[in-house]
């Protein structure tokens, strides 16, 4: 609960797919390994992550990098433990600061930022014709 | 067409380089995207292979590959893997209809063009919108945005 930082870490929700081990993960292509330990050891995951100053992962708060970070913090320490028990058992919000970001008014980035509904096609797919 | 290809649209900034703090970015730099379809790269130098070869690899779209033995392949390039030298350089594509990945080294590329269709032509965010509100401007009601049928 409250603000945390916390470092990516694109490994702990890896992407297959038909052309391999996607890396460094889903939201981005950066080439393909055939097996994970490949991805593992080629991956230059220094330049990933919002710490590593690459504009492709700024604002970055995607689960597929950091839902591994905030677990492995919580069972990496007894501390990160106790705080994620404290957190969940009480909702208390000692931190200042993410109450202020709370408190703010939102601004919008974009002078449109529409909801764009994406309609399926009425007519049949390729596959389901006769 | 041969030569620099260009950039799509004017609106789209290239990417800077890191910056000195992503986090404080409220809009991050995004990617020009280039119209590639058609282009022929010179491949004059080492550096114009590597270069053509990153781009092929970021295109959206089949290319089509010589080789310095003459045989020619047409395929989807999926990965690059970049080494010291053109040798231990390698591209890794599928050729148009088959499953089977075929990996290449730079060095043994003769010629490159951008034959196929570029797929993510026109396929950004900022177009999607801007159709949005076209078709919004004009009295459009019940607006959505069509999914687009596969080759």
């Amino acid at each position: 609960m409250g603000k945390r930082h916390y470092t990516c870490t694109p490994w702990g929700m890896p992407t297959y797919n038909i052309f391999g081990w996607q890396k460094p993960c889903y939201l981005l292509q950066d080439g393909y390994a055939d097996t994970f330990q490949e991805l593992i050891e080629t991956t230059e995951w220094h330049e990933y992550g919002t710490e590593s100053g690459n504009p492709k992962c700024a604002n970055c708060m995607v689960h597929s990098g950091y839902e591994a970070s905030a677990v492995n913090y919580t069972f990496s320490s007894f501390k990160g433990f106790l705080e994620t028990v404290k957190a969940t058992l009480f909702q208390g919000y000692p931190d200042e600061s993410a109450r202020k970001l709370l408190d703010e008014t939102a601004r919008p980035v974009h002078a449109h930022n529409p909801l764009v509904q994406i309609n399926k096609e009425e007519t049949e797919l390729e596959e389901t014709r006769a | 067409m041969s030569g620099a290809p260009e950039a799509e649209t004017k609106s789209e900034k290239p990417v800077t380089g890191p910056v000195s703090n992503p986090d404080a970015l409220e809009v991050a730099p995004g990617t020009a995207h280039e119209k590639l379809e058609g282009w022929i790269p010179e491949l004059a130098s080492d550096a114009e292979i590597r270069e053509a070869l990153e781009k092929a690899f970021d295109y959206r779209g089949d290319v089509s590959i010589t080789l310095k033995n003459g045989s020619k392949i047409e395929g989807y390039i999926f990965d690059r893997r970049s080494g010291q030298t053109l040798a231990d350089s390698r591209v890794r594509l599928f050729p148009a209809g088959s499953d089977e990945k075929l990996s290449i080294a730079y060095a043994d590329i003769a010629a490159l063009a951008f034959s196929g269709r570029d797929t993510a032509a026109g396929r950004s965010w900022e177009a999607w919108v801007r159709k949005y509100w076209e078709k919004r401007a004009a009295g459009e009601k019940n607006i959505g945005i069509e999914a687009e049928k596969l080759d």
